[in-house]
């Protein structure tokens, strides 16, 4: 403890000897540029005006959120921000978490390209979030803006602040938006006669015989024996066209003498996909989320020099769905069941069901259901105490941050007994049962919990004197979280620093520092050093080009850093060797756990590092464009790998994670904004940007190939590797002529792969790097509003390409004794075979066409979406004043409207599952 | 201003210097791992019951003798194993089994390369083992013993498997160090280095193993199972396949290591003489011949009670598990409808009638099914679940003919060639009871067969102890003694027929017709595999008509003699590929 305060004592004297020595005539002109104009966050509680940036960093405030309709922040991201990459991945409310990626893939190491996210200074969720709640969001993106956070930079950071109240009277803001969301695009399956007709196509061509006769086309094209003959479209029985949506925000803030305060109570609420289930039976419910959060900010000013600052955010998230936690199993069972399989009832009203599959629509009514409670609760406190009585501009705070998360299950589950019904010769009905009645069983725990405290401290300073502002911090950090089943908490300690300094508004110089340790590493191997360092010049304002008149700001700046990761996901403490059960075995009557060595240990492994060159300009022209532009180089190196592709298994373990792999990335980010008030009644704004980034793995463990493309080296990060598709064979001569594909036998109308290495034989040494992964290299987005009037328009349209997607399973015909989609129509017949688009149906697993992973079901993911579009009408003031309110507008809003894209089948970001909604809504918006 | 910036430097030089030092003493404690339960080598070797665990992890990693259903499966045994040859066929078509019945596996698929890491897994452990079992302190001399015995006996187990697929195999005796990248490049050992290798683990193994575990030890090795290992590997490698000059396709330059390179009748000599002492051994293990449970249930006995006197060793993989687990899901379709094991007509056709000639099978069919039934073999009846008989509580009566009610339901579901495997479903074994699962390695009635084999093959004729020994194992099931004239091939035919039926479904068959490269014959690996159709007579009659159909056509190439390595493991450059591949 003794030598914890010499190191207090030695800071203290540092700021002293730092604050003295430049104390010298402070220049109110500095101190009023210092504190005017836009500010940015960058991290540990600091923020400096923007035009004191030299690092890369893209921002959005509040006021750049629309009214799109989400329940989930991350997703509302979606190319906003130059540089971030949002994959949503799911559109069921409660599971709809997108990936953040900060200028693409960085890394190919499993656990990550995850971005840093800190909500309020402290590393947390977020995704519960809603705009109303929040003040602004910066993306910290290249090495020398994130080395203050050490280990955890180098993906990327992205800083999420939440709003405070402002000194004034109190302001009341209250929206509502009331819509409904309806799924975009559905899968498209073929029919019942369509089904029975193509599958005796597909028994034809395996030469077995067929299933149904033309008296069974007959009956099922003329769908008059909706028990026997049944044509069900399960996605129609189950889903209702239109889900009702639903939000309510109320906030309260402003503040007096010493007091300020930010208060948001907010609901958004989903009532369902699933047609009517509740009504149904007492044993279901509709799949509903309801996200309920509330937040007080409250900063206090305790003495003269004294003031806190308090952030407490609660989310209460309630999501309940019939019989399982997600509706994935659901929309997978709806994907398969061959329409004909069974009617939903039979004559007797029991429900169909057959050995193979259960009934989705009694699965929905009749098994119960599945509710998830999360409780997600934010707390952080900070004291600032000034510390003028020493030297102007010196502060020191203290913070300590709680941030918990919690999901508890409660399930009801029961079975049902669904019949198959087959007719008899005496044309009796026999009834066949699958499953039994049960009652209700009920099972409730724990699901999930994140827990993290953290604890900081800092010591500020800033000072302006003759022309010249300095800006530091000095921070200490420490930061200990755990989720569940984890034994050992995540912890990371470290101290991290900055110091700007500008000369004469014209050139601007910054240093940064981390230096951390984590617990995942050997003693004595645990702490690294991170330095960053970058540099402006603000050419607008010499002498030289004082006289341009259309440029009202030029900036150019360039930063160099190295920033740390550690996201080891399980591999912590593979420093030393551990001994692991292996699963039992049995001895007499007892069973034992058995233990083997489960991997060698590498005491030398160390965390994945980036460097990063960053080159970028900032410029506002004729006033009104505002543009900039970064460009990037980073190298990723240590990336932690293991080296198995090269030592033989017969050394009889695993081998360790080695730093030893290496990526590059290269890229742009550039954006381009534009404001003018053409007259008094007409506002016009745009904004543009448009990123790329490209990875490039330069080494990695892996065998030397004799086909050198199928090497990684070389390749963007999980570049896809596949058998190339080049039509299908036309008959047994062409077969017989083409190299030999060793999949399983082949015939006519078989998909036909391209020989890669010209061996005369297709095997898995012909996959071959196509197309792209599923994270765009190129991403744009535009924002356009206008206001005429009372009038306002907006709307926001996202493209991306250089992107790749994979056809799901639903769309392999018959597969799996699946169903067939619509696209099978195009199947190859005789008759077909040079306009065919979809190779010969086949009734058992078909190794060749459907098994392996071949470029045939790969499609071009690129997309461009109209993710906003919204037409609104500010109520007139007065008009507003009469009935006792300051402000007011409607709007009508709409979410994701349009898609265009290639795929055309299914939604380019969301192929299965859950669908991808579109919504529409209407709102008001008043402020008392 | 320029003394001023130097007093900043320095100061934040010395301060930040300070910081970065000592950072670590300041908060250490915060960064180091608490104490918990973590495991080690050294934890292992701390106490004798910590070294038992390790055992218990090297037959874990060590007792898979099988061929997988799909890659690894979860590292599970199964019983998928009849659908590689011609004593079945899996309705699920993505069993590996289909791939070897199409011989269309290759050095990717060959479904054997999650064995593959496990094997060399229970080697490492063994090899830790015995460098390091005379340092525990609390542990027995006699218990020091037994575990290097149990060790051994495994290693060589392993070798074994790997040597009936693979041919020779690298020799890995001691643990490598990862420090020496270079001592990882051994390459394959010849065959006969192998062999030998495998015959020197087992004989010292023997030495260090007790002939009977205390019950509540029962599966552990004993040294009757270290005989049996000698006794199996010396048979293996004095057939065909491997004693030879001329191996069924040559592996250019290095011949060796898929063959001894010459032909030498004393192997089998040397084969003879290690069943005989698992035979003269086995009263000290307490082990005999099921002979008093009747003649038509001595069979059934032997594959259905746990642990009975006449095993040897059995796998303890698996414990008491359902119908829908890896093990049982794919001998059934009675509860796990999406697989299960269809008995060929090819394999049925080769039980003998009581009297112990030939069964004729119209090629045409007949109208006498039941009869033909009725006349077959004991052991018909006690292993395949044909159409009227018993299989369990819940389908006491099979009804496998065409247009049995309701056809799309089990048993009839996707039955292709009219019979079901009941061989290894446990009677208690339905929709809501567990099972144990009973997987014998070895049993005493194998030596005995093993015996006759190498006598015939020795002798250049059947020798009257060749006689003795298969007369044993026929007349326990009441089947008449072979007659007593029979030339050698004329014994050796029957002798393999005998072999097939005793040890149906005991992982046996698929080597078996390997080793004595019968395998491309038609009707073996190879050609058209046959099922029959089944017809209800109309009443009064209780006959059944049958037709044969072939219900698939198999495929073999001679390089699936030798299986390949996985592709992945000869790409790293030490393996040379088997030839073929």
């Amino acid at each position: 403890m003794q030598q914890k305060y010499s190191h207090i004592f030695l800071l203290v004297l540092f700021f002293i000897t730092t604050g003295t020595v430049l104390q010298a005539q402070p220049d109110t002109q500095d101190s009023l540029i210092y504190e005017n104009g836009d500010k940015l966050p960058l991290g540990y509680n600091r923020t400096i005006p923007k035009w004191m940036v030299t690092s890369a960093a893209s921002t959005l405030s509040f006021d750049d959120f629309d009214n799109s309709f989400g329940t989930n922040l991350g997703n509302k991201l979606s190319g906003k921000l130059a540089g971030l990459t949002v994959l949503q991945k799911n559109y069921e409310p409660g599971l709809d978490s997108p990936e953040l990626l900060s200028r693409g893939l960085g890394t190919f190491y499993g656990a990550g390209n995850n971005i840093l996210v800190v909500v309020d200074g402290f590393q947390s969720f977020y995704e519960q979030l809603v705009p109303e709640e929040i003040a602004s969001i910066t993306l910290l993106k290249d090495a020398a803006s994130t080395t203050m956070y050490g280990m955890k930079g180098a993906n990327g950071v992205l800083l999420i602040t939440t709003k405070r109240g402002k000194n004034g009277p109190l302001k009341v803001n209250f929206s509502m938006q009331q819509g409904f969301s309806k799924p975009n695009r559905l899968p498209d399956f073929l029919g019942a006669y369509d089904h029975a007709r193509l599958y005796n196509e597909a028994l034809f061509n395996d030469g077995q015989p067929i299933r149904y006769s033309d008296t069974d086309l007959e009956a099922y094209r003329g769908g008059s024996d909706p028990f026997f003959y049944p044509d069900v479209d399960w996605h129609k029985t189950l889903l209702r066209s239109w889900v009702p949506v639903s939000k309510y925000n109320l906030t309260l803030s402003g503040g007096q003498n010493s007091t300020n305060y930010f208060v948001l109570l907010s609901v958004i609420n989903n009532a369902g996909l699933y047609e009517k289930t509740d009504k149904k039976s007492d044993f279901s419910s509709n799949s509903t989320f309801t996200q309920y959060n509330v937040r007080a900010n409250v900063d206090i000013d305790i003495t003269k020099r004294l003031s806190a600052s308090t952030k407490l955010g609660f989310t209460v998230a309630d999501k309940k769905n019939p019989a399982d936690y997600s509706t994935d199993a659901l929309f997978s069972l709806m994907s398969t069941i061959p329409p004909n399989a069974f009617p939903v009832y039979n004559p007797n009203k029991t429900y169909g069901g057959s050995a193979r599959f259960s009934n989705p629509w009694g699965d929905i009514i009749e098994s119960g259901y599945f509710t998830t409670n999360q409780r997600t609760a934010q707390v952080s406190l900070m004291l600032t105490h000034q510390l003028d009585m020493i030297t102007r501009g010196l502060s020191v705070s203290a913070a300590v941050s709680f941030n918990n998360s919690f999901m508890g299950y409660s399930a009801k589950s029961r079975t049902y007994e669904r019949f198959s019904v087959s007719r008899g010769s005496d044309n009796r009905l026999n009834y066949t049962k699958f499953g039994e009645e049960t009652a209700l069983t009920a099972s409730e725990d724990e699901f999930n919990q994140w827990r993290n405290h953290t604890v900081q401290t800092f010591l500020q300073y800033n000072s302006s004197f003759s022309g010249n502002i300095i800006d530091a911090t000095l921070g200490f950090d420490s930061d200990s979280y755990t989720q569940q089943f984890d034994q050992t908490d995540f912890k990371q300690l470290g101290v991290n620093g900055r110091a700007t300094y500008t000369h004469q508004q014209k050139y601007i110089g910054e240093l940064t520092f981390g230096y951390y340790g984590s617990n995942a590493f050997k003693k004595n191997k645990r702490f690294g050093l991170f330095p960053g360092v970058s540099l402006g010049w603000v050419v607008s304002n010499e002498e030289f080009l004082k006289d341009i008149r259309y440029l009202d700001f030029l900036k150019l700046r360039t930063s160099y850093g190295i920033s740390g990761i550690n996201l080891l996901g399980d591999q912590r403490f593979m420093y030393d060797q551990y001994y692991s059960s292996q699963g039992p075995y049995i001895f007499g009557n007892t069973t034992v756990q058995g233990y083997a060595d489960s991997y060698l240990a590498n005491p030398d492994l160390t965390w994945e590092k980036k460097r990063e060159i960053n080159i970028g300009i900032d410029a506002l022209l004729w006033d009104n464009f505002d543009f900039s532009m970064d460009v990037f180089n980073q190298l990723r190196y240590d990336i932690m790998s293991v080296p198995n592709s090269e030592i033989p298994l017969y050394a009889g373990i695993v081998y360790p994670y080695w730093n030893i792999g290496e990526v590059k990335n290269r890229g742009f980010e550039a954006q381009l904004g534009y404001k003018k008030a053409l007259s008094d009644d007409l506002t016009l704004s745009a904004n543009f940007n448009l990123w790329y980034a490209k990875s490039e793995v330069t080494s990695i463990p892996e065998i030397i190939k004799e086909d050198g493309y199928q090497l990684q080296k070389g390749k963007p990060v999980y570049q896809p590797f596949l058998l190339e598709a080049i039509g299908f064979f036309r008959d047994d001569e062409d077969i017989r002529d083409s190299p030999l594909q060793t999949f399983g036998p082949v015939q006519p109308g078989d998909i036909k792969y391209k020989d890669q290495n010209n061996d005369g034989v297709i095997d898995d040494r012909d996959y071959y790097p196509v197309g792209y992964t599923n994270i765009p290299q190129l991403s744009a987005g535009i924002t356009l509003g206008v206001v005429y009037k009372n009038v306002f328009m907006n709307m926001f349209i996202q493209g991306v390409t250089n992107r790749s997607v994979i056809l799901p399973s639903y769309f392999h015909a018959f597969q799996d004794e699946g169903k067939a989609p619509s696209m099978a129509l195009g199947r190859w017949t005789e008759k077909t075979r040079d306009t065919a688009t979809y190779p010969r149906l086949s009734s058992y697993n078909n190794q060749n066409n459907h098994q392996v992973s071949s470029s045939f079901w790969q499609r071009d993911g690129s997309f461009i979406k109209l993710r906003n579009i919204e037409l609104g009408y500010n109520i007139p003031g007065s008009m507003m004043r009469k009935i006792g309110l300051t402000s007011g507008n409607l709007f009508v809003n709409g979410t994701n409207i349009f898609t265009w894209d290639r795929v055309d089948i299914a939604d380019p970001e969301v192929l299965s599952g859950y669908p991808a909604m579109r919504t529409f809504s209407v709102g008001v918006k008043v402020e008392l | 201003m320029r003394t001023s910036v130097k007093i900043i430097l320095a100061v934040s030089y010395i301060v930040l210097s300070l910081l970065f030092i000592s950072c670590e003493d300041m908060m250490g404690n915060f960064l180091e791992k608490p104490p918990g339960v973590d495991v080690t080598e050294d934890t292992i070797f701390a106490t004798q019951n910590n070294v038992e665990t390790f055992i218990m992890g090297i037959y874990k990693d060590g007792m898979y003798t099988d061929m997988p259903e799909w890659n690894d499966r979860n590292g599970k045994r199964d019983a998928a194993f009849g659908c590689y040859c011609d004593e079945a066929e899996n309705v699920a078509s993505w069993y590996s089994s289909q791939r070897y019945n199409t011989a269309s596996i290759t050095p990717q698929n060959n479904g054997d390369a999650g064995r593959w890491t496990y094997r060399w897994k229970a080697i490492r452990s063994i090899n830790t083992l015995l460098d390091r079992i005379d340092d525990v302190p609390d542990a027995s001399d006699e218990y020091k013993k037994q575990a290097k015995g149990q060790a051994l006996f495994i290693r060589g187990l392993c070798y074994f498997e790997m040597f009936k697929r693979y041919g020779g195999v690298p020799i890995v005796d001691k643990r490598f160090s990862f420090d020496d990248p270079e001592s990882l490049k051994i390459g394959r050992a010849t065959l006969e280095e192998t062999v030998d290798f495998i015959v020197k683990d087992a004989v010292e193994a023997a030495k260090l193993l007790p002939d009977k575990w205390p019950l509540n030890h029962t599966g552990k090795a004993t040294k009757g199972a270290a005989l049996m290992l000698k006794s199996r590997t010396l048979l293996y490698a004095a057939s065909d396949l491997s004693n030879t000059a001329t191996p069924p396709l040559a592996l250019q330059g290095h011949n060796e290591l898929i063959s001894y390179g010459n032909y030498d009748v004393n192997r089998w000599k040397l084969a003879a003489d290690a069943a005989k002492e698992v035979i003269d051994w086995a009263p000290n293990g307490e082990v005999r011949l099921i002979d008093d449970r009747g003649e038509d249930k001595n069979y059934q006995y032997v594959w259905s009670v746990a642990d009975n006197e006449e095993v040897i060793m059995s796998s303890k993989l698996t414990g008491s598990v359902g119908f829908g687990t890896n093990v049982f899901k794919s001998l059934n379709n009675f509860y796990f409808t999406q697989s299960g094991t269809m008995i060929t007509q090819n394999f049925v056709e080769k039980y003998e009638k009581k009297d112990g000639t030939p069964q004729y099978w119209d090629p045409n069919g007949g109208n006498n099914l039941a009869q033909i039934y009725k006349d077959l073999d004991p052991r018909f009846g006690q292993s395949i679940g044909y159409n009227g008989a018993y299989w369990n509580k819940d389908f006491p009566v099979l009804t496998l003919w065409e247009g049995a009610v309701p056809s799309n339901q089990p048993p009839l579901l996707d039955l292709k060639t009219g019979y079901w495997v009941r061989k290894y479903v446990p009677e208690e074994l339905n929709l809501s009871t567990n099972a144990f699962a009973i997987w014998t390695l070895y049993r005493l009635a194998e030596a005995y067969l093993n015996y006759a084999e190498a006598l015939n093959e020795f002798h250049g004729r059947p020798v009257k102890e060749a006689y003795d020994a298969v007369n044993l194992i026929r007349g326990r099931s009441g089947m008449p003694d072979f007659p007593s004239d029979l030339s050698q091939e004329e014994f050796r035919e029957k002798i393999r027929n005998e072999r097939s039926i005793e040890l149906f479904f005991e992982e046996h068959r698929l080597w078996d017709v390997m080793r004595w490269r019968i395998a491309e014959e038609d009707g073996v690996m190879q050609g058209g595999m046959k099922g029959i159709k089944i017809y209800k007579l109309p009443d009064p009659s209780s006959e059944f008509r049958w037709e044969p159909y072939v219900f698939e056509e198999r495929f073999w190439k001679a390089s699936m003699y030798r299986i390949p390595f996985p592709q992945s493991e000869v790409d790293k450059g030490y393996i040379i590929q088997n030839s073929g591949w």
